[in-house]
């Protein structure tokens, strides 16, 4: 990386940290450094000991992977579809792992474990279906994406008819439907962070692939790269991320949209710098909403899939009417 | 070297293209000439592993091109298409990923991967454009880097499927002199053209297709005597030479009745 890109992913990893403590610190009760250095140290009130280890780290540490999580999961998406609109809450990813992760509750209430699976099973389906479908038609970009607004109605559609059926074993899907982190738990957390992290990794080693994937078929083909294999595995990779942040941030919408697109601003399109750039503002920017939601409206605490909607909808139709001013254009 | 004998490829079970034999040859540049919708980029595609062959086989260096892997089928032939995605990589970066065939654990491009690309952009002219964006470039200077990019894979065979569409006349010309001086140098370059002017003026050999087969093949001398351009796109073809013996071309169509 050099000088420039080294430069702003200083500054990024400075913010993530500063974003990181002010999660931790800032709510109902808030908590400074000294008094966190002092629980670190075995020190510290019961209190804050209490409030710092049971329900503000694991809350910032399920923002922050649920964030980076599905901005690289976008990132990838965007990248394979060759489609600036496509996102994982946009074309159904979201919904697929949403309806999953509900028939998952259905069925299997308590087991935690099962639900990063359900969500990576329902999130896959998803993607694959909306990418058979934009393989067979060759449809444009924005048909694609009115295709997965169908999708996603449909399968949204499809956990409400399950959520109907089985109201009483299903008391926490409407937070989950609105998506937001007041609920999550470490047994949840864990298996899907672990999905998360080594999602990440994985797609930040095979940055080439992803870049020349992007060239297009052929240029890919051309210079040896599986395109078949390594698309299939991308968006494995993308409904995995997508799929395992779900199962515990429920349906957070429009992360996967614009944390590619500024990190794209910032760090071009170079996969190396693109992704850990997407994956650290993903994370700062899904942090700063939740911090937001719980204390902007203080004693109240909006779901963070709310604001993040508030957000991401206007962004989302600016990019809409960017790409047909291009297109009228061209 | 690659060989296709009695080529029958196309999408799914319909052929497009029939009982094709035709081979790149080491220091030449053949230009596939042939009206639209002949099926001179399928063959190209057909090369590349992008149709599904129905009978016939293509052979690169000797075995059937599709029991070489990916990388190793990279290494010995480039593919120059006719668009390609628009993205936001930078000159230097997209030329670079011409080396991806040989790319080796740590999955770093090396030093001589960049010297390379350096050498291969200012072969090309364009050594000046390394840092500026490709949605930034014009035409011509895209479909250069694009031929930089194939020439980085170091491959002894280069295709390139209508590289002078949407170019002026003068990145055309200089393109073709590029091409022309590739075969000089020893590489199998064949090209799929639309200007019969560029074909005969510095192709080598042409092969001329019509309805998906072969109509006709040989040097240029040879075709024009033959007359095959003139009944394959039903046209007259004008040709005369200036005092410094350049030669032109001039082209009329036919009249329906004619």
């Amino acid at each position: 990386m050099d000088r420039k890109g080294g430069g702003i992913l200083a500054c990024l990893l400075l913010l993530f940290v500063l974003t990181c403590f002010l999660s931790a610190a800032v709510g109902s009760v808030n908590i400074s450094f000294a008094e966190m250095l002092a629980v670190a140290a075995g020190r510290g009130r019961t209190v804050h000991e209490n409030i710092l280890l049971r329900v503000r780290i694991p809350r910032t540490a399920a923002c922050a992977l649920a964030g980076a999580g599905l901005a690289v999961s976008g990132a990838v998406i965007q990248n394979v579809l060759q489609n600036p609109l496509a996102g994982p809450n946009i074309i159904g990813v979201n919904a697929g792992a949403g309806l999953a992760v509900v028939l998952c509750s259905y069925f299997f209430p308590l087991s935690y474990c099962l639900m990063p699976a359900a969500a990576f099973l329902g999130a896959l389906a998803a993607t694959m279906f909306i990418y058979g479908l934009a393989k067979k038609t060759g449809a444009s970009k924005v048909t694609l994406v009115l295709a997965g607004v169908s999708v996603n109605s449909l399968l949204n559609a499809a956990s409400d008819l399950v959520h109907t059926f089985g109201n009483d074993t299903l008391s926490s899907t409407y937070s989950f439907r609105l998506g937001g982190f007041s609920a999550v738990s470490v047994q949840v957390l864990a298996p899907a962070g672990l999905f998360i992290v080594c999602g990440i990794l994985l797609v930040c080693l095979l940055g080439n692939e992803l870049e020349i994937l992007g060239l297009g078929e052929q240029v890919a083909m051309s210079v040896g790269l599986n395109t078949r294999l390594f698309r299939f595995l991308f968006l494995t990779l993308a409904a995995a991320l997508a799929g395992a942040s779900v199962s515990f941030a429920g349906l957070l919408g429009f992360v996967g949209l614009i944390a590619p697109h500024i990190a794209r601003r910032i760090a071009g399109e170079e996969c190396r710098r693109l992704l850990p750039f997407t994956a650290l503002f993903g994370a700062c920017f899904v942090m700063l909403c939740d911090l937001a939601a719980r204390t902007l409206w203080a004693p109240y605490e909006i779901p963070t899939g709310i604001l993040l909607s508030f957000v991401g909808a206007p962004f989302f139709l600016y990019l809409l009417f960017q790409q047909r001013r291009r297109r009228s254009h061209d | 070297m690659i060989r296709c004998e009695a080529l029958t490829a196309g999408y799914g079970k319909k052929a497009v293209i029939r009982e094709i034999t035709w081979q790149a040859e080491p220091g030449r540049l053949t230009v596939i000439a042939g009206p639209n919708g002949c099926g001179k980029s399928t063959l190209l595609k057909s090369v590349m592993g992008q149709t599904r062959i129905l009978d016939g086989r293509i052979l690169l260096d000797g075995r059937p091109v599709d029991s070489w892997n990916a990388r190793e089928r990279a290494k010995r032939m480039a593919y120059v298409p006719q668009s390609r995605n628009e993205v936001n990589l930078t000159v230097a970066r997209m030329v670079l990923h011409g080396r991806f065939p040989y790319i080796v654990y740590p999955r770093h491009y090396t030093k001589e991967d960049q010297d390379m690309v350096e050498w291969a952009l200012e072969k090309m002219g364009i050594q000046d454009l390394k840092d500026r964006l490709m949605s930034e470039l014009s035409g011509g200077e895209r479909q250069k880097a694009c031929v930089a990019m194939a020439l980085v894979q170091d491959a002894p065979a280069i295709l390139l499927d209508e590289p002078t569409t949407y170019l002026d006349i003068s990145c055309q010309l200089e393109l073709m002199e590029i091409l022309k001086q590739l075969a000089a140098e020893g590489k199998a370059v064949a090209a799929v053209l639309h200007d019969l002017g560029h074909s005969l003026r510095f192709a080598d050999q042409i092969m001329v297709m019509e309805h998906g087969a072969v109509a006709d093949a040989g040097t240029p001398e040879e075709i024009l005597e033959r007359g095959i351009l003139e009944s394959v796109f039903r046209l007259d073809i004008c040709r005369s030479t200036d005092q410094a013996g350049r030669e032109y071309y001039w082209f009329q169509r036919r009249k329906a009745n004619a």
